[in-house]
């Protein structure tokens, strides 16, 4: 498949030129949140500014919206409109949103409501933004996309799954191009679960979304192409690699997050130039020859799955 | 008796525009930017049926009233004056 539109929304800002310029200035201090009013416990997030996610024209059907469902809006148009592309009222684009939590701190307010005013008096606004499809709808709904649409959770291989549906989609001629990306935000009982309950305290968590505009790999692409596919033993130092462990420096932790890694891969190929500030990089690249480099190649924490970006 | 009815229906009202901005995701809209007779859905606050479900809860949760019959439920949708005075129609006044 090759990528043909970029949108990130994430604490370095909103869109591919932001997510670059970032990426060029290096990293930024995490800002410090309390978590628990009651503790009065702390940690350093990475999280989405609120402004960030102020845009009336690209939300104005999203009024209800949260916090969750407008990164993934937000991130969907600007990857539809990075792409140029004129989409035909008769072109099908599928929308594939993948997640590792959904959006839990909807789901948190929906329990909150069923212990503060019973199971009859719970706000069906919040109730029908609990379910993790709502994002695919909104995205649906806000870009007026006619096409198959559908949510993916697997904790970190996610958007490894997204691709590999994507690529489905559009090899089964279901749909011509296919918006595919990740969320997942942050909340006080994610930052609780973080500082208390996971054994991750050299990570920073961070939230935000990113999200593809796909096509057929035949199609001369934006940026690159993109495969996603099982790794073999013995492969893994073949080429350059990046390690990921879907954390890094700049964006913070985001269990999704090897969709990040992939939009700063595409970014470096098409802008030939390594972000070497944020990105762990084995010996094989380097910012002498990165004029050369065609081909990006990572691997999820386990190192099962293995996306590879190509320039031609 | 005139008048402490009155004071009543305008602590009703004010209520009840701080509850509908604040559930209802009123974008730009202050309680104080809602006129007292505004009317609720269509070309006044433009509230849509998801709403009106919202409102069903709202009066439930804060006002112990239940609003079954929607038939009824159109009058007192109607506006923010309709909404009040079935409110204040339907449940003690505490001040006195």
């Amino acid at each position: 498949m090759n990528i043909q539109g970029i949108g990130t929304i994430s604490t370095l800002g909103r869109g591919s030129e932001s997510f670059t310029k970032a990426l060029h200035q290096g990293p930024v201090e995490p800002k410090i949140v309390e978590y628990s009013p009651v503790t009065k416990k702390t940690i350093p997030v990475f999280s989405v500014d609120d402004k960030v996610l102020k845009d009336k024209e690209a939300l104005k059907s999203c009024r209800r919206a949260d916090r969750f469902c407008k990164m993934a809006v937000l991130a969907a148009g600007d990857a539809l409109k990075d792409s140029g592309i004129e989409i035909a009222e008769d072109e099908k684009i599928g929308v594939i949103v993948s997640t590792a939590f959904g959006p839990h701190q909807t789901t948190f307010n929906f329990l909150d409501n069923i212990l503060d005013y019973g199971e009859a008096n719970v706000s069906p606004t919040i109730f029908s933004h609990s379910v993790h499809n709502a994002a695919a709808s909104y995205i649906a709904s806000a870009l007026n996309i006619q096409g198959p649409a559908s949510t993916l959770t697997d904790f970190c291989f996610s958007f490894s799954n997204a691709l590999q549906l994507a690529d489905a989609w559009i090899n089964q001629g279901r749909c011509k191009y296919v918006l595919a990306g990740t969320v997942d935000e942050l909340s006080p009982a994610m930052e609780y679960i973080c500082d208390q309950k996971l054994n991750i305290s050299e990570l920073v968590p961070g939230e935000g979304s990113t999200f593809f505009l796909l096509s057929a790999g035949k199609r001369k692409a934006k940026y690159c192409d993109i495969e996603c596919n099982q790794s073999s033993k013995g492969k893994e130092d073949d080429g350059k690699n990046i390690s990921s462990f879907n954390n890094c420096p700049a964006w913070g932790w985001i269990a999704s997050g090897s969709s990040f890694y992939c939009a700063s891969a595409a970014l470096m190929l098409k802008n030939k130039h390594i972000y070497q500030n944020f990105i762990e990089l084995k010996k094989d690249v380097s910012a002498e020859h990165s004029d050369n480099i065609k081909n990006i190649r990572f691997f999820d924490k386990t190192k099962k799955i293995v996306f590879n970006l190509t320039i031609s | 008796m005139q008048e402490s009815e009155e004071k009543r229906l305008v602590e009703i009202r004010n209520k009840l525009k701080v509850l509908l901005v604040d559930h209802l995701s009123l974008e730009d809209v202050k309680p104080e930017d809602i006129k007292d007779d505004e009317i609720l859905f269509g070309e006044g606050l433009g509230l849509d049926s998801l709403d009106a479900v919202e409102i069903v809860v709202l009066l439930q949760r804060n006002f112990g009233l239940e609003v079954k019959d929607m038939n009824k439920g159109r009058e007192i949708f109607y506006s923010l004056d309709t909404l009040a005075k079935y409110v204040a129609a339907n449940t003690e006044d505490k001040s006195e």
